[in-house]
């Protein structure tokens, strides 16, 4: 695959609109998955995407075929999907209430539960949503993608301490808004 | 100690997290982005085809022409801050230099010389000898007239 991926680059690089699209093919399910996960909006994540993808055909020339092409192909859509966040900073706190019976009843004691990309979206924002833009990230990349801590350090551009810091407080906050849930859930 | 509280949230936590990492978002159509790249991708190139490098190129033109300008502007306005500095200068040490002549009957010759266009220098090169020189002066102030004196002169 590695072989094909670099045959593929040098066509891009000459042009080649065709290789270019079956390079978007092959990826774009994980650049949806990543852009969807921090976005938590199938829409602007499927914008995300595209711009992102641009943006390789644009600096082509800029990627070294040293570096993984995922981690390179990450840390464009990452950056695609927090300038929309910052665009559309639509991400107030979502009414507790409204989510957390639901919450409880499908997926206490059910990680099974199958989910689509509405639910997920809602799930993401409530869980991530309100988070600072790195704690955010990190949650994402290191827990809900299963990111290796360095891949995230190279996508984010973060040192190892930053992710570890970053990532500690993300679950603390996490966890304590999963703990208003379960109180409220509680005084029903 | 955990209490049962605690026990729920790890549970809840645990569970909605590893639900979020099996259920991975899906794209319903997979043609639609690449399309849409490879459509926005012709389009850029269009907008590089040589219609559009002319009209960028008319752009840069202009673009050049409007800094060029502005920099002349620049330079022009430098030079005559300049200009006016020297001229300003020049007035000073010229107003210094007349306020500085005394007003007695030597100088009184020295603006006659100067109206009637003979130069000090003029003068010292025709009378080298200082008394020659003061002969001359004399000559001026008793008779109140530069004429006579321009006579003097070879």
């Amino acid at each position: 695959m590695q072989e094909a991926l670099q045959e593929n680059i040098r066509n891009i690089l000459k042009g080649d609109q065709e290789a270019f699209s079956t390079i978007v093919k092959y990826y774009q399910q994980q650049a949806f998955a990543l852009t969807f996960r921090i976005l938590g909006d199938e829409e602007e994540a499927k914008d995300a995407v595209q711009e992102g993808f641009i943006k390789i055909w644009q600096h082509i020339e800029s990627y070294k075929p040293a570096n993984k092409f995922s981690s390179w192909m990450y840390r464009i859509m990452a950056n695609c999907a927090i300038d929309r966040v910052r665009k559309i900073r639509r991400r107030n706190e979502v009414a507790m209430e409204a989510f957390s019976e639901k919450i409880s009843k499908n997926y206490l004691g059910d990680p099974d539960v199958a989910m689509d990309n509405k639910e997920m979206a809602r799930i993401i924002r409530i869980l991530a949503g309100n988070l600072p833009e790195k704690q955010q990230l990190v949650f994402i990349l290191r827990d809900i993608q299963c990111m290796e801590s360095a891949e995230v350090q190279v996508i984010l551009g973060l040192s190892e301490t930053n992710v570890k810091s970053n990532l500690h407080h993300a679950r603390k906050s996490i966890r304590e808004k999963i703990d208003r849930i379960v109180l409220f859930e509680r005084s029903q | 100690m955990k209490n049962r509280q605690d026990d729920d949230t790890d549970d809840l936590l645990g569970s909605i997290v590893t639900a979020l990492r099996k259920n991975e978002p899906r794209l319903k159509d997979s043609e639609e982005i690449p399309d849409k790249v490879i459509q926005s991708i012709q389009h850029m190139r269009q907008q590089k085809s040589p219609d559009g490098i002319t009209r960028s190129s008319r752009i840069r033109y202009l673009t050049y022409a409007q800094r060029l300008l502005t920099a002349a502007s620049v330079c022009l306005l430098i030079l005559y801050g300049a200009e006016e500095f020297i001229v300003v200068k020049k007035l000073n040490t010229l107003e210094q230099q007349t306020a500085a002549v005394r007003i007695d009957p030597t100088n009184t010759i020295f603006r006659r010389l100067v109206k009637s266009g003979i130069t000090v220098t003029t003068l010292k090169q025709r009378f080298p000898n200082r008394l020659k020189l003061l002969a001359a002066q004399e000559h001026l102030f008793q008779n109140q007239t530069v004429e006579s004196l321009k006579n003097l002169l070879p």
